[in-house]
């Protein structure tokens, strides 16, 4: 797989989704960033906002909101862009740009994520999931979307050929980890005055089931596998045109 | 014959909290109102608007039908958040036609509008004392969202609509 000098990767987000026991509590992972003060020194909340509706056969309804802290965020300096986050539910490493390759990448969210696992004690790993967030700027003006990124909504040659938005989401099966999913989504923000570019939003993230907590050789080398994918969909997603504009 | 629970559980939305402050000084000024995910770029905001986007879409007709109360205020209460998202001058928030039928929606709406407010610092001061017509707000609270909050939700607990428990700067 060809590595860019110059990837269009807005934010890399690692994510361990887990379960803990319940003597693992907000305190303990809230200790986790004295560790990183240095690093990280911006510490916030993790507020977690639920609300639903419920209909019952009585015809009544209720609704439910709820507000609570779920876990914290660990933020370096602007320099560095990036973060941490320690939750019940799971941990995450998340490098906004520049992000500078997977190796090192991947080695400082292990160093944290080794940390997390000895104050969380996590009893599952539910899920990994691995985002990467490229903003890929076409250079307007263009003949065809389709000359840069295959998977632009084909607009029937009846209509007007201008949008003012869209969203396009698919999900696909992977095996390459096993069992894992593909979430691919593409967005556009409108071209700013004076700047002549389209910025095409490609988010594409791969999660995949894990299991037991013990297998930390197993959760690196499923997240390489991850990473493959995710690369060849990147490629795939795009032109040799687009392609271009990286190197 | 035993009863059968057919409670349907409806969608959950579930949404990280906007911290605007921290975010602007941190890594500039676009962070919208909800996060997608855990993810913290511009462009996942911008993804996550594009998502909610089409969730807001369906939030006027939902006013529009004789619905129940709780619903028809959270489908008008969406609109309003959404519509005045990025206003600052307060005579157009409160000026929102959404936000005038939540007004009309007169004494039943009092109990959801404190709801929101204890979740949330809304600016929902003006539609409660239209509807209640009170002014409990302290006068060296003014310019303070958070305080002039909690004298609006110890006014609930006083007057019976908001449960003392919900809150816990008003249950102290």
């Amino acid at each position: 797989m060809e590595n860019f000098p110059n990837p269009p990767i807005q934010e890399a987000i690692l994510d361990i989704f887990v379960s803990v026991p319940g003597e693992t509590t907000l305190e303990k992972l809230k200790g986790i960033g004295l560790s990183y003060e240095s690093r990280f020194p911006v510490k916030e909340e993790r507020v977690k906002l639920l609300s639903g509706f419920q209909f019952k056969p009585t015809g009544e309804t209720s609704t439910t909101t709820s507000r609570q802290v779920a876990g914290y965020l660990f933020r370096s300096l602007p320099a560095d862009a990036k973060a941490f986050q320690v939750r019940l539910d799971g941990f995450s490493f998340n490098k906004l740009r520049l992000y500078d390759g997977w190796t090192k990448f991947s080695t400082e969210a292990k160093e944290i994520w080794l940390k997390y696992r000895s104050a969380a004690n996590p009893t599952l790993v539910n899920r990994l999931s691995l985002r990467y967030i490229n903003r890929i700027e076409i250079p307007l003006p263009i003949r065809d979307f389709a000359d840069y990124c295959p998977l632009f909504p084909n607009i029937p040659a009846k209509l007007p050929q201008k949008l003012i938005s869209f969203l396009m989401s698919y999900s696909m099966p992977l095996e390459n980890p096993p069992n894992a999913i593909a979430n691919i989504i593409l967005t556009f923000e409108p071209p700013l005055p004076g700047k002549p570019v389209l910025p095409l939003i490609l988010d594409i993230g791969v999660s995949v089931p894990f299991g037991a907590p013990d297998n930390e050789e197993g959760i690196w080398s499923t997240f390489d596998s991850m990473r493959e994918s995710k690369n060849q969909i990147f490629q795939s997603s795009l032109t040799e045109e687009a392609l271009k504009l990286f190197r | 014959m035993s009863s059968v629970d057919l409670t349907i559980p409806a969608p959950v939305l579930e949404s990280d909290e906007w911290q605007p402050n921290s975010y602007r000084r941190f890594f500039g000024p676009h962070r919208s109102r909800y996060c997608y995910m855990t993810g913290l770029s511009p462009e996942a905001d911008r993804l996550s608007e594009a998502e909610l986007n089409i969730m807001f879409h369906f939030a006027p007709v939902l006013a529009s039908y004789e619905l129940p109360l709780e619903w028809k205020f959270l489908a008008l209460a969406q609109r309003w958040k959404r519509d005045t998202m990025f206003a600052s001058a307060i005579p157009i928030v409160v000026s929102h036609p959404a936000y005038r039928q939540i007004i009309e929606l007169g004494s039943e709406a009092i109990p959801l509008i404190l709801q929101d407010l204890a979740r949330e610092s809304a600016l929902w001061f003006d539609a409660l004392t239209a509807i209640t017509g009170a002014q409990p707000i302290l006068p060296e609270h003014y310019g303070d969202i958070d305080a002039m909050r909690d004298d609006w939700l110890r006014w609930g607990v006083e007057n019976g609509s908001f449960p003392e428990r919900s809150h816990c700067s008003t249950a102290d």
